[in-house]
């Protein structure tokens, strides 16, 4: 049983979860760029929390199953169309096999889910529950190409439309990364001191249409930096890293593991989601907090998902 | 006492040694207790990032680790063999920009680059991309390309700085490209990577032939042929 892509857009990927570890290896953890979308998707199909599943940036893909699957489709505002149905982001349905599912037109946000009930795998199995959801390195790395498939293990579940109202309700994340121009919580990067602080969080800057997983580039007044190189070391998802220009990239979740670039902040954990949910063209802004802030706003942020995920579950 | 420890946000801490060597000692003591915490090791020249569970608590104690850790009590680190890598430097394309920056031969510039050996100081950029150093005193100092390549062959020797590198995987690249191995270094689909932080590699001179004979070989792994023989 297998799903094949017939076309795809140059940011589809199948996403396993993070898998740390082997960043002394040059290779990044990765997974969702968006973790709690790609939850509340793989809780919508009644998989557990992560399970492969396909995510999608701006230009989503085409596809057909070869056998009837329950699927569900969460995160940004794609026009769905299953066959001849159109589909509601958050809602449930059954994609009978044989029939074309076109994800397209990004309206909103960046990046949706598309999870599949019993779960998208590289190879073919009997067993899933002996399956390790960790995917190999080349499909951890690369995008999904056209023709590619992929199997099913289809454990058909009914749509639920109770589900799709919780998950509705969970849009409120999503929200934070649409108004006009999001502000990014920051705590100190390495080299904090080479910079005007103050006058990096009164600026506002558009992120590029270059951007993808690896990493989010931004333009805008370039700030001022000395003219200093420094030795390469450790970065990771959310290193503010301030340009030769004197404009910030910031890493992606599927980055590069060490780099050369100054930093001038880290995007806290709470706000890492929400990178993955900018827009080209959007404007963005940061403010500095503290790392005790920090920790409350995650605490804060982990109890609602915790919420809506067991609101999901029942 | 460590020399300095910063944060890295709030995802872990980074420590700052005066040598390369203390890093590695670092890095075998936090291995061998490999605490609960522990995610990830970003060894890099003179820094080790140390990546912690996402948790305030993880973090903390961490902190309170790393503090008492001491680059003191290092015990004898064995060296390494060195690992010979073929590199056919008739497939140089930055010749001329590295002559005439340096203000050197070719000739001499083979010369100087085959006889060192070097040490990998970090992995990155992408998968077991190896960042090697030193140069010797006479290559220091190439610049970076102005304009990167958009797709450098895997195998592509390359300097840049003080460093010296291998592209293992096809990529876009700004590095002056001085030669090219026949062997594969990495092989993602079997999570092949022979080069590991610390290794000591020296370049062995080869010509086209030589090159032809060896293309698609990998790269022994000196772990696994060490485990082997032990066996």
């Amino acid at each position: 049983m297998k799903i094949l892509f017939l076309e795809t857009g140059p940011e589809t990927y199948l996403i396993g979860p993070a898998k740390t570890g082997q960043r002394n290896l040059g290779i990044p953890p990765g997974g969702a760029a968006d973790p709690i979308a790609a939850m509340i998707a793989n809780r919508l199909v009644g998989n557990s929390p992560e399970t492969p599943l396909i995510e999608s940036a701006l230009l989503g893909p085409t596809l057909m199953t070869e056998t009837d699957i329950t699927a569900c489709c969460f995160g940004a505002k794609f026009q769905i169309r299953c066959g001849e149905r159109e589909i509601p982001v958050a809602q449930t349905f059954v994609w009978k096999s044989g029939e074309i599912l076109k994800i397209s037109h990004c309206q909103k946000y960046t990046r949706i889910y598309l999870a599949i009930s019993g779960g998208i795998w590289e190879q073919e199995m009997t067993n899933v529950a002996n399956q390790s959801p960790s995917l190999s390195l080349p499909i951890h790395l690369t995008p999904i190409q056209k023709n590619d498939h992929f199997f099913l293990h289809s454990s058909p579940v009914k749509p639920s439309s109770l589900r799709s109202l919780q998950a509705i309700a969970s849009q409120e994340l999503l929200e934070e990364a649409q108004i006009e121009s999001p502000t990014i919580h920051l705590l100190p990067g390495l080299q904090n001191d080479w910079f005007d602080n103050n006058e990096f969080c009164q600026s506002r800057f558009q992120v590029h249409s270059a951007s993808n997983r690896l990493g989010i580039r931004l333009t805008g007044t370039p700030i001022a930096r000395p003219q200093r190189e420094m030795v390469s070391e450790a970065i990771t998802w959310g290193s503010v890293q301030i340009t030769n220009e004197g404009l910030p990239i910031i890493v992606g979740v599927g980055g590069n593991t060490i780099g050369g670039y100054p930093k001038i902040g880290q995007v806290i954990q709470k706000d890492l989601y929400l990178l993955g949910q900018l827009r080209p063209h959007q404007l963005v802004q940061f403010k500095w907090v503290t790392i005790d802030q920090a920790w409350q706003m995650l605490e804060l942020q982990q109890k609602k998902v915790k919420n809506w995920e067991i609101r999901l579950i029942a | 006492m460590v020399q300095t420890i910063k944060p890295i946000g709030d995802q872990g801490w980074i420590i700052y040694t005066q040598n390369e060597s203390q890093i590695r000692e670092l890095m075998r003591q936090i291995e061998q207790i490999n605490p609960p915490w522990l995610i990830d090791l970003v060894p890099a020249y003179l820094s080790l990032g140390v990546f912690v569970q996402p948790d305030r608590n993880s973090l903390e104690t961490a902190k309170m680790y790393l503090d008492s850790l001491s680059i003191e009590q290092t015990v004898e680190i064995i060296s390494p063999p060195v690992i010979s890598i073929p590199c056919c430097y008739e497939f140089q394309l930055d010749g001329g920009r590295i002559c005439q920056q340096l203000q050197l031969t070719f000739e001499e510039v083979i010369a100087e680059h085959s006889q060192t050996i070097y040490t990998v100081y970090a992995i990155g950029f992408c998968p077991g991309f190896p960042y090697m150093g030193y140069l010797s005193d006479k290559l220091i100092g190439t610049s970076r390309l102005s304009t990167p390549r958009k797709q450098v062959l895997p195998g592509s020797v390359a300097i840049t700085g003080r460093q010296t590198s291998i592209y293992p995987l096809p990529r876009p690249g700004g590095w002056n490209l001085i030669g090219r191995t026949p062997l594969i270094l990495v092989d993602l689909h079997k999570n092949y990577f022979p080069l590991r932080i610390g290794d000591c590699v020296q370049f062995n001179r080869i010509d086209e032939q030589e090159f032809r004979n060896l293309e698609g070989e990998l790269l022994p792994d000196w772990r696994q042929i060490q485990a082997t023989k032990g066996q």
